[in-house]
């Protein structure tokens, strides 16, 4: 006996203390609330309190006193506590010693009423709420995993006695700003990016647990476009806008001296309360953060004093999407506001985004209250190019901007965005593998934050599934960075599929594989014809067939059961679903390419669109949409050439009156060509509009540089035609120019508000497809 | 002296070179019966390829009109196929493939179109009694006829179901002159491989050429034409090797 005594003094010293939640089904623990607990406490202990039942099936009383001979779960700070104001922002702490287990936190003065059954009382994503995540980080402890929102997607392990362990622990998330943009999810978790009835939206109860549960929030730094707000309060300020376009100006004139007051006093007056949160795009006051972010374009001012500032080419990034054409001249914008405004609020912060031509940082120091957010490719992962092109930026931002703190902004909406926006389904882009890797990488860049655009599914929902993985390990490194990667996504296969949980594994890996190894994408495509012509083939199509059919086979029992259904229509039949369609749009497809001959035509004035004989050009036949629609409108296009230049005469048939001319080029009426050596990029294109708007550029490899003199244009517009006559020089619309003989792909489209009625070869996708161009045969000149 | 030895030196390397082969030739007169001849109805049952062939087609025929033997295609919009006398693959071995055709169109069927081709099948796609299967087959062919629309004229070219086409860009748009609907009018379809190219000619009227057209690696088996009680007094298919 004495022998046992000292055994088991002997293993409770190794095993540390043990404090008993449940034990043999019934409580051993009470949850000790403030009398007068914040919301977020309250929520907390709610929610311990369900999981512990759920495991258990024994819920603890709630209490505001500690009771003798039971284990006191203290929840929220209280007088049994530290105070709340010991918490640092984000901060919160478990404390397991002896008898007494504290789970509390940071949490907002907020004593509103709260009730478990309703969304609308639970604690916000952007409050302070440290003893949520304490409560969270203990149950995680306890072995409670959140997979997918609704009970579906919780794991626990069901057992009579809950013990658990001494531990003390204070800590924040690792990042402060966790942000997932989600619009909505469907109840049955399930998305599509082909336009349908929409689902069934879930409720808000089972929406907001599951992004309090993931640690969704934290402190709110937005950080996005923030401009707008101009066109509407100043339209008389003509001279604060972008000079040198037609119609509405795509930007601000970030140099004039009228603007940026004005802009230095809204950050003011909005750090102050006396501005509305809209004037910056914000939906909240009193934020610590005032965005000065440019619209969403590159279609920059033109005066002078604006053009200084711009490199003619990028110098960095060059022919890439993310570059340095524009980085001096935004950032010296953001710089002075800056610089103003912590004359007046040196404790707040003004965020501008890295992106598009601004995405490297300025040659100039900025100031340290500047938050930027560096918008990456992280999805990208089968571009070695561009995911390379995002490191070297990031790269610069932490070496020659080192003082600046960060955000990322990442795009997880590609594929999907591209198959919602074009009515296609997508091979889906799994990656978490990636995860991890790419994490470690924003923290060494000193990223404080991140942003992330998901995948997104039509009618407002978000394409869960399409994410899981994802997300999951992302929003898991976002509040403990200690976690690895490979442990939690070997640890979700096996908590969530159970015993399915290899061939769901091998299933995942195989479509991972296939998305992100560079090799499967063998030529430039749509991303329909990318995701089923390139990445999906037969093979792959059959053998995720056949590990779905090993999975059934293996989750005979709930929840896996469910869960292996749920992945199998959510993913499977969407990609089987997508694999059908695009061997059906093969067919489709199939009748229209063409090629058209350009006739040679004597030009008494070359060069002058007006003085061709149009009667002797060639019409080329039109479909009436970019999936090969019968034409409605009164459409024609007619091509000649007369060895030097390549005329073009667009007419429309049609009340002129309606036309739309009030937005920037590419949401006005306008049509737009496309001209390249071959059915690839590098291709030139531009979009000219009904009111002389004239605006385009160069696609290199992945470059896009301006191109908005292609050639002499003349509008002939009267009330029941527009016609637009082009001639344009055969040596300038492609590179190296290309001549009669030769064949030139070419294509044309005819649209307004990014819908096209009328072109001439179906893209089958959306506006830019090298792909689809159709063949122009430029004739040579008759021998006389 | 010197360059008439030089002219016939490289004459005869271009006839030795070149070898023009008949691979079909139709003889309505001695074949009566359409022997090896395939519509959709002989070649098929229920969509199913027929091991063996019915005997006759099922509605065109040879019939004798003023002393001439001419097929005379019957009231149906589907093709009649012929087997090459081989089959032709498209490689750097050939030089071209012409299909020559003596026809005329009947003129109660004057809306209907006219349609021809070479093609990698053997007999009519059962689907739709065409020379391809609909999203299958590669090869050559057009669709046309009399009257001058845009759309309804065009030659085309495919390979493994993806079909390219050419309008012409300027009137007049049709193929066919009008006189197809009354005399025998001679046309030609000739792929050019060495060129790229593939040429409609048809009397009365501007050749239509297809530029940069590549059926490299297809194997045609046959040749084709539709009925619509169209009648075909010469058929001939004539390819040049190298």
């Amino acid at each position: 006996m004495k022998k046992l005594t000292v055994l088991l003094l002997l293993f409770t010293f190794i095993t540390g203390f043990a404090a008993d939640l449940v034990k043999d089904g019934k409580p051993a623990g009470v949850i000790v609330l403030a009398e007068k607990a914040t919301r977020s406490a309250r929520f907390a202990a709610a929610e311990l309190n369900a999981h512990i039942e759920k495991i258990t099936g024994t819920a603890l009383p709630v209490v505001t006193a500690p009771q003798t001979g039971k284990t006191n779960i203290y929840v929220g700070a209280s007088k049994y506590t530290p105070a709340n104001k010991a918490f640092a922002v984000e901060e919160y702490m478990i404390r397991v010693k002896g008898n007494n287990i504290y789970l509390l936190g940071c949490d907002a003065e907020d004593y509103r009423s709260f009730d478990y059954q309703k969304a609308n009382t639970f604690p916000g994503l952007w409050e302070k709420r440290g003893s949520c995540y304490a409560v969270y980080d203990f149950l995680d402890r306890l072995g409670v995993r959140w997979y997918l929102p609704t009970e579906l997607g919780t794991h626990i392990v069901k057992q009579k006695t809950l013990t658990v362990k001494e531990m003390d622990i204070r800590r924040k998330p690792t990042l402060e700003y966790r942000y997932p943009l989600f619009y909505n999810l469907n109840q049955d978790l399930m998305a599509e990016t082909v336009k349908g009835p929409a689902g069934k939206a879930m409720n808000p109860r089972d929406f907001n647990l599951f992004r309090l549960r993931w640690g969704i929030g934290g402190r709110p730094l937005h950080i996005n476009h923030s401009l707008y707000s101009f066109y509407k309060r100043f339209p008389h300020k003509k001279d604060w806008f972008a000079k040198g376009y037609t119609g509405k100006a795509p930007q601000m004139c970030l140099t004039n001296d009228e603007f940026v007051q004005q802009v230095i006093q809204d950050a003011r007056d909005y750090f102050d309360g006396k501005a509305h949160p809209s004037v910056a795009g914000l939906q909240s006051k009193g934020l610590d953060l005032f965005p000065v972010f440019p619209m969403d374009n590159g279609s920059w001012c033109k005066c002078e004093k604006c053009q200084k500032w711009l490199l003619p080419k990028a110098t960095k990034g060059a022919g890439k999407y993310s570059n340095n054409k524009a980085s001096n001249y935004i950032f010296q914008f953001v710089n002075r506001v800056a610089k103003e405004v912590r004359k007046t609020h040196p404790d707040k912060i003004i965020g501008c985004g890295a992106y598009h031509d601004f995405c490297y940082p300025p040659d100039f120091k900025l100031e340290d209250n500047i938050r930027v957010i560096l918008c990456l490719h992280a999805r990208g992962v089968y571009s070695p190019e561009s995911m390379q092109n995002d490191r070297m930026f990031m790269d610069e931002w932490t070496k020659k901007q080192p003082q600046i703190k960060k955000h990322v902004w990442l795009y997880w909406c590609f594929p999907s965005l591209k198959g919602k926006q074009q009515d296609v389904r997508v091979f889906p882009g799994f990656f978490a593998s990636k995860v991890d890797g790419l994490f470690r990488e924003y923290l060494a860049a000193n990223v404080q934050g991140t942003f992330m655009e998901l995948s997104y599914a039509h009618h407002y929902r978000m394409f869960i599934l399409m994410d899981q993985l994802e997300l999951y390990v992302h929003m898991k490194l976002s509040m403990n960075k200690d976690l690895k990667g490979e442990d939690i996504i070997n640890e979700f296969f096996k908590n969530y599929y159970g015993p399915a949980e290899k061939p769901m594994k091998a299933m995942y890996m195989l479509i991972q594989e296939r998305f992100t190894n560079p090799r499967y994408r063998t030529k430039e495509s749509s991303i329909e014809g990318v995701s089923w012509g390139q990445v999906a083939t037969k093979d792959v199509m059959k053998q995720i067939d056949v590990y779905l059919a090993q999975a059934k086979k293996l989750a005979t029992t709930e929840p896996y059961k469910a869960r292996v259904a749920l992945f199998g229509k959510g993913i499977v039949e969407y990609m089987q679903k997508g694999f059908k369609t695009y061997q059906n749009r093969a067919l489709q497809m199939s009748g229209s390419m063409m090629q058209a001959d350009v006739p040679y035509l004597n030009v008494s004035k070359p060069g002058d669109p007006t003085s061709v004989n149009w009667n002797k050009a060639g019409f080329l036949k039109l479909f009436g949409g970019l999936k090969a629609e019968p034409l409605k409108e009164k459409l024609e296009v007619r091509v000649a050439h007369d060895g030097t230049y390549l005329y073009l005469s667009y007419l429309h048939k049609t009340d002129t009156s309606k036309l739309i001319t009030t937005h920037p080029i590419w949401q006005n009426d306008n049509w737009e060509s496309y001209f390249a050596k071959q059915q690839a990029k590098p291709y030139y294109m531009f979009g000219v509009d009904s009111i002389g708007g004239v605006s385009g550029s160069k696609w290199l490899e992945t470059l896009t540089g301006p191109w908005n003199e292609p050639g002499k244009i003349v509008q002939i517009k009267k009330k029941d035609s527009w016609n637009v006559l082009m001639a344009l020089k055969l040596s300038e619309i492609v590179p190296d120019g290309i001549k009669p003989g030769e064949i030139l792909y070419y294509n044309v489209l005819r649209t307004n508000n990014n819908k096209a009625f009328g072109c001439w070869i179906p893209t089958f996708a959306g506006f830019h497809a090298p792909d689809r161009f159709g063949e122009l045969y430029l004739m040579p000149e008759k021998k006389k | 002296m010197k360059k008439l030895f030089t002219t016939t030196v490289f004459c005869a390397a271009v006839f030795l070179s070149a070898a023009e082969q008949t691979l079909f030739k139709s003889d309505f007169k001695k074949d009566r019966d359409l022997k090896g001849w395939y519509d959709t109805h002989n070649s098929y049952y229920q969509g199913t390829p027929l091991s063996k062939p019915k005997s006759k087609l099922r509605f065109s025929k040879v019939v004798e009109k003023n002393g001439e033997f001419i097929l005379q295609g019957g009231k149906s919009h589907m093709v009649l196929t012929h087997p090459l006398a081989k089959p032709i693959l498209v490689n750097d071995n050939l030089k071209s493939i012409t299909l020559k055709i003596t026809m005329r169109q009947n003129p109660k069927s004057r809306t209907t179109l006219i349609e021809m081709g070479l093609t990698s099948r053997l007999q009519p796609a059962a689907l739709d009694g065409s020379g391809f299967w609909r999203g299958r087959d590669s090869g050559v062919a057009l669709r046309g006829y009399t009257t001058d629309a845009q759309a309804p004229n065009f030659i085309y070219w495919r390979k493994e179901g993806g079909d390219n086409k050419k309008f012409r860009s300027t009137r007049p748009y049709n193929l066919f002159p009008k006189k197809t609907l009354t005399q025998w009018i001679n046309c030609s379809m000739t792929y050019d491989h060495e060129r790229k190219m593939l040429s409609f000619h048809c009397e009365g009227q501007q050749p239509l050429i297809y530029h940069n057209v590549d059926l490299k690696g297809v194997q045609l088996n046959s040749f084709f034409i539709n009925q619509n009680s169209n009648e075909y007094k010469d058929i001939e298919v004539t390819c040049i090797t190298k």
